[in-house]
Formats: C-alpha cells, sequence, structure tokens
C-alpha cells in the first residue's frame, strides 16, 4: 500500500479546491489574528508609553491639578507666575491620603519662590516624592530629590558653571548637583529642584508648603467643568485651606491623548468583540463542514480500505493527516500575509508606527501553533466518522 | 465437509429496516472447497450480497458460523478478522471501487500489507498479476483513463495479489460488454484452477458454463444447487 503521506498528497492533488478552502480559510483566520493581536499588542505599549511620557517629561510636569493656599488671591498668583506668597501646613497631606473621597492621585507637595542664583532670578522648587491615595494606583510619578543634592535646568546649571556631580553653594549651604536636565527651551531650564525639607529649611519655611500638584482621576470620564465641581466641593469638606486649580494644557493634552487612544482601542474592541468570536466559532465549523463532506465523497474509499484490512487507524489518519498538514500550510500563509498586512495596512488603521507594529515570534509561533491545533481538532469527528463507516457500504446490498 | 475452505453452517442474518423485520438470510448452510468457483444466483433482495459478506467478514451474521480454512471468521477480534481479511480474502466490487487517485498499479499495491508494500517482490507481483491480465500498458494510467473493463481486471488483480484463498466478487461483469466480461470470468476460473475458491454473487446466467456450481437464493434460503460438470 502506497504510504499514508503519499495517499494525503495525491489526494490533495486529486480534489485541490477542497484543499484550497481549508487552506483559506485558516490562512484568512491566522493572518487576521496576526494583524490586529499585533495592532492591540502595539496600542497597548502606545498608551503605556504616552501616559508615561506625560507623567515624565520633568518633575511633576503630568500632573493637571494644582491645589494652592485657600487664602492666595489668584490675580497675584498668576503674576507671581504661578508662585503662592501664602502657604499651608504640609501635615494637609496626611488628611488628603488617608480617604478616598478626593478624585485625585499622585500628590505632590512642594515648596515655591523665585530666588537669585548666579545674578539669575530661578525658581527654587522644594519637592516631595509623590503619594497614593487610597485604591489609586501606586506607581509613583515621581521619586523627589535626594537631600542634600540638586537638579538644575540646563540655563540654572550653565550659569552656575557646573555640572552633573559638582558641588554648589545655594542660599547658604553647599550640595551636590545630582542631575542636570537637557536643554527645553522653556521655564524648566530656569529651575531649580530640591529635597522638600532641604528647601523648607534653606528657604525658612518649616513645615510649609505653597503648592500640591496632583493628577485628577475625574476628567477621564466627565467634562471639565463639572470635574472641577467635584474636586472643588471634595476638597471643601476634606482641605477646606486649599483651592483647586487647573492646568488646562496637560488637562486637555490628556483628555485628548484619551480619546485617540480610545478611537484607537475601539478598532480592536470589535476584534475582540465580533471578528475573534466568529474566527474561532466559524473557522471549525467551515474545516469540520468541508471534511465532512471529503469523508461522503470518499465512502467507498474508506469502504475498500476496510474491505482490504486497513485498520481504523490508518483510516484516520487519511483524514486528521489531511487536515492537520492543509490547516498548517493555512497558518503559515495566515502568519506572512498578516506580517505583511501589519507592514503596509497597520500604520493606517492602528495610527501607530511600523516600528511599534512588528509582530513577535511568540504570535507567530502561537497563531501557527494554535491555528494547526484548532483545526485539526476540527476535523477529529469528521475523521471518527470516516474511521466508523462499515466496510460493507463499499458493496452493494441487494 | 472435511476438506472445505468455506464452511457455513445455519448462518441467519436478520435486520430492521423501514419495512420491518427482513430475512436477509435464513439457516443458510453451504461449503465450497478449494479450487471451486460457485455461482450465487438469485433475484434482488435474495441474500446474495449479504452471504458475500458474511463470508468476507464484514458482517456479522445474526446467527451460525462461518469458518474459512478453517477458522471461525467471528471469533475473532475486529482487528485479527481484519488482518486475515487481508491476508486471505480478495474482494473484487460491483462498482470497482479503485481510487480515483491512485493509478492502476498503485491501486493493486493498495492490497499489500504496510511492510509488504516497499518490497520489490510485492512490486513485481503486482506488476506481474496486471501484466497476467492484459494491462501491461495501462500500469501508470489513472481509473478515468481506464476503460470499464479495464477497471473490473485492475479490481481483479488488487484482489489477487497477496495470494488469497478465497475471492469474493460481487456481479464481476455487471456493466461489461460480452468480451469484457469473459476476460473477467476467465481470470477468475484460472485462480479457481489454481487453487483458490471464488463466490460469486451474480444475476447473469451467461457464465453458468465457467462455473463448478450454481446456488440459487430465494428470500434469503437456499432454493437450489446445481452441480455444473463443464466448464472451459
Amino acid at each position: 500500500m502506497p504510504g499514508v503521506c503519499a495517499l494525503i498528497l495525491k489526494e490533495l492533488r486529486f480534489r485541490p479546491v477542497n484543499a484550497a478552502l481549508i487552506v483559506l480559510t485558516v490562512a484568512a483566520a491566522s493572518g487576521l489574528v496576526v494583524f490586529y493581536q499585533s495592532g492591540a499588542s502595539a496600542l497597548s505599549e502606545h498608551a503605556a508609553q504616552a501616559e508615561d511620557a506625560t507623567r515624565r517629561i520633568q518633575k511633576a510636569m503630568g500632573s493637571n491639578l494644582t491645589l494652592i493656599p485657600a487664602s492666595t488671591d489668584l490675580a497675584d498668583y498668576y503674576d507671581a507666575g504661578g508662585v503662592s506668597p501664602d502657604t499651608v501646613a504640609d501635615s494637609v497631606i496626611d488628611r488628603l491620603v488617608a480617604q478616598d473621597a478626593v478624585s485625585m492621585n499622585h500628590l505632590i507637595l512642594m515648596l515655591e519662590a523665585r530666588v537669585e542664583l548666579a545674578g539669575r532670578p530661578v525658581l527654587f522648587t522644594g519637592i516631595a516624592a509623590s503619594q497614593h491615595t487610597p485604591g489609586r494606583p501606586k506607581k509613583k510619578m515621581n521619586d523627589g530629590v535626594e537631600p542634600g543634592t540638586l537638579e538644575l535646568g540646563s540655563a540654572v546649571a550653565e550659569a552656575l558653571g557646573v555640572a552633573t556631580g559638582d558641588s554648589v553653594e545655594v542660599l547658604g549651604e553647599t550640595m551636590r548637583v545630582a542631575l542636570v536636565y537637557v536643554p527645553k527651551g522653556t521655564a524648566e531650564d530656569l529651575r531649580v529642584y530640591a529635597d522638600l525639607a532641604d528647601a523648607q529649611r534653606l528657604l525658612d519655611r518649616p513645615g510649609q508648603i505653597n503648592k500640591i500638584e496632583a493628577l485628577d482621576c475625574v476628567s477621564c470620564q466627565d467634562p471639565e467643568q463639572e470635574a472641577l465641581t467635584i474636586l472643588r466641593t471634595e476638597l471643601a469638606s476634606v482641605a477646606p485651606e486649599l483651592q483647586v486649580q487647573r492646568e488646562a494644557d496637560v488637562a486637555n493634552a490628556r483628555v485628548l491623548q484619551r480619546s485617540v487612544l480610545a478611537q484607537q482601542s475601539g478598532v480592536i474592541e470589535r476584534f475582540h468583540g465580533v471578528m475573534l468570536p466568529v474566527i474561532l466559532i466559524g473557522v471549525p465549523i467551515v474545516i469540520g463542514a468541508i471534511t465532512v463532506l471529503n469523508v461522503r465523497d470518499r465512502r467507498g474509499e474508506i469502504g475498500v480500505l476496510r474491505a482490504l484490512g486497513k485498520g481504523s487507524i490508518s483510516v484516520g489518519v487519511l483524514f486528521f493527516g489531511k487536515a492537520l498538514l492543509l490547516a498548517l500550510l493555512g497558518a503559515l500563509l495566515g502568519v506572512a500575509a498578516g506580517w505583511m498586512l501589519v507592514v503596509f495596512r497597520g500604520p493606517g488603521v492602528f495610527e501607530v508606527g511600523t516600528d511599534s507594529l512588528r509582530p513577535g515570534a511568540v504570535l507567530l509561533v502561537s497563531v501557527v501553533a494554535g491555528a494547526t491545533l484548532f483545526a485539526a481538532l476540527a476535523a477529529v469527528l469528521p475523521a471518527v466518522w470516516a474511521v466508523t463507516q462499515h466496510p460493507a457500504d463499499a458493496m452493494r446490498e441487494d | 465437509m472435511a476438506d472445505a475452505m468455506i464452511q457455513i453452517d445455519a448462518v441467519s442474518h436478520r435486520y430492521t429496516g423501514k419495512q420491518g423485520r427482513i430475512d436477509a438470510l435464513n439457516a443458510v448452510s453451504l461449503s465450497f472447497r478449494p479450487g471451486e468457483l460457485a455461482l450465487v444466483t438469485g433475484p434482488s433482495g435474495s441474500g446474495k450480497t449479504t452471504l458475500l459478506l458474511a463470508v468476507g467478514g464484514m458482517r456479522r451474521p445474526t446467527e451460525g458460523t462461518v469458518r474459512v480454512g478453517g477458522d471461525d471468521l467471528y471469533a475473532l477480534t475486529a482487528a485479527e478478522r481484519a488482518r486475515f481479511r487481508a491476508a486471505h480474502i480478495g474482494f473484487v466490487f460491483q462498482t470497482l471501487e479503485l481510487i480515483p487517485y491512485l493509478s492502476a498499479f498503485e491501486n493493486v499495491l493498495l492490497a499489500a500489507t504496510p511492510r509488504g508494500a516497499g518490497q520489490t517482490e510485492t512490486r513485481q507481483r503486482a506488476e506481474q498479476r496486471l501484466v497476467d491480465l492484459g494491462l501491461a500498458d495501462r500500469l501508470h494510467h489513472k481509473p478515468r483513463q481506464l476503460s470499464q473493463g479495464e477497471r473490473q481486471r485492475v479490481a481483479i488483480a488488487r484482489a489477487m495479489l497477496n495470494g488469497p484463498k478465497v475471492i469474493l466478487a460481487d456481479e464481476p461483469s455487471g456493466n461489461l460488454d460480452p468480451d469484457n466480461a469473459h476476460a473477467a470470468f476467465a481470470a477468475l476460473r484460472a485462480f479457481a484452477d489454481a487453487g483458490g475458491t471464488v463466490l460469486v454473487a451474480t444475476h447473469s446466467t451467461l457464465h453458468h458454463d465457467q462455473a463448478d456450481r450454481v446456488v440459487t437464493l430465494r428470500g434469503g434460503v437456499v432454493a437450489d444447487t446445481v452441480h455444473e460438470s463443464i466448464h472451459v
């Protein structure tokens, strides 16, 4: 008897349409999974990077709320370039982080003052590590500044003639330069960060702060004014000595960013919600139906093989092996097609860069293995049906 | 019968169809010796094919025993019976049932055991069977490229490949013109003359002269048995 593989290959050549249908079905399903899963991974990574970038451009730059002393006149505050002349006790933070009624997180205590260094006016900022409220994400937005050190804006470092690792005398104390930021072309270049406790000592404001920066957790869902109303109401009951201001540009950027990400995610959600179930249910049905038709077409052949003494395994392998072989071929073609789709259509569909869209090896191997296994399983019942065909069916009943 | 190749004892086969219970065979007892070519005739529904299937180990009788070469077929397990069938029984099907995507040579080789198929001797034997049946120039033709008579001869060559003890043929001349039908029967006759046993289920009375015996079934019972004295 010709080998099982030879029989399978000869039969494939004899019934190419049947084989092509299985290959195309598996290829289409595999290609779509590779395409959309690559998009999902890229978008997920893109979203995380965007959030992180917004938060970490520089100290507290990701914050979109500013809490300042309630006694501060807003005209004076904005005239002074966002520095409040008034202060409150830094212990206010204990009340803010002790309850979950306030819709804000990543609270950063600050004490700011305009001082002169090397003949230039700079914004001197004492900053503490961010603190989270109960039940909110615990990932720190910033770690503060190491006590005894400074982090300098590029223009300040240039004026002082210092670099990272140097020592410099500031407000009567010698401190080490822990970091010099790259030039940003903004007011940040004229800023000096110090540990909050160091700043309180150097500015002679022990236990005092004049600003808390935070990230609101309301504006993600609600219109801006409604969010502000909610925050003000909450703050009035918890820390009435503070008032809240919004950093409009940052807040709007975050809303816009989330809107874009939501749009991109919609494509993926439609895939996971509609297309993936169709693939998972439809593909096995199609492959099973094609295999059933194949078994029906070959009942005489099955009867002959059984009459000639061929065992169940030999007959079963003819059908199961065929499905396995075609599914593997389809999966490989599908992965290749999916890859091409990702490269040529992905950036347009997912609105992310080509570099982010490269399908990973794990995804490709998983799709090939999964599609092959899935399709082969769909052929199990038809193969069992083939095996249980009675050999007498090959002969006429009179 | 002590030297019987096929021994059928009180075989009955009943099944329930749309028209109620049907007695396809009813207490049939027959024996066939080596070297005998027997025709099993009768009208449609008389039980001819059921008898062949029972002798071939493919239809377990409701009652009775079937022995081939002394072995009680239905005392064997399904796997043992399949192996026995492969080694000792050849089939020629009415509908020919050649595998359409295999050549004539490969169709014959289909009957070989997996181990035997790769052996030169088996392949030579397969080729020789086809040559003996006048198909030397048709070895690598697909069934669709062969005439009806040629396909029938390929089926006979396949049945003979393993040197079986018994060949069971169901209407082997049913779709053939007289010349091809004669050639098919001649091949079966030659097999019987070489010591094999052949059972042919047929409606036709044209080939009684080739047979040693004609068994007539009616309603699942043996209605008549005629021993032919002359065959050519």
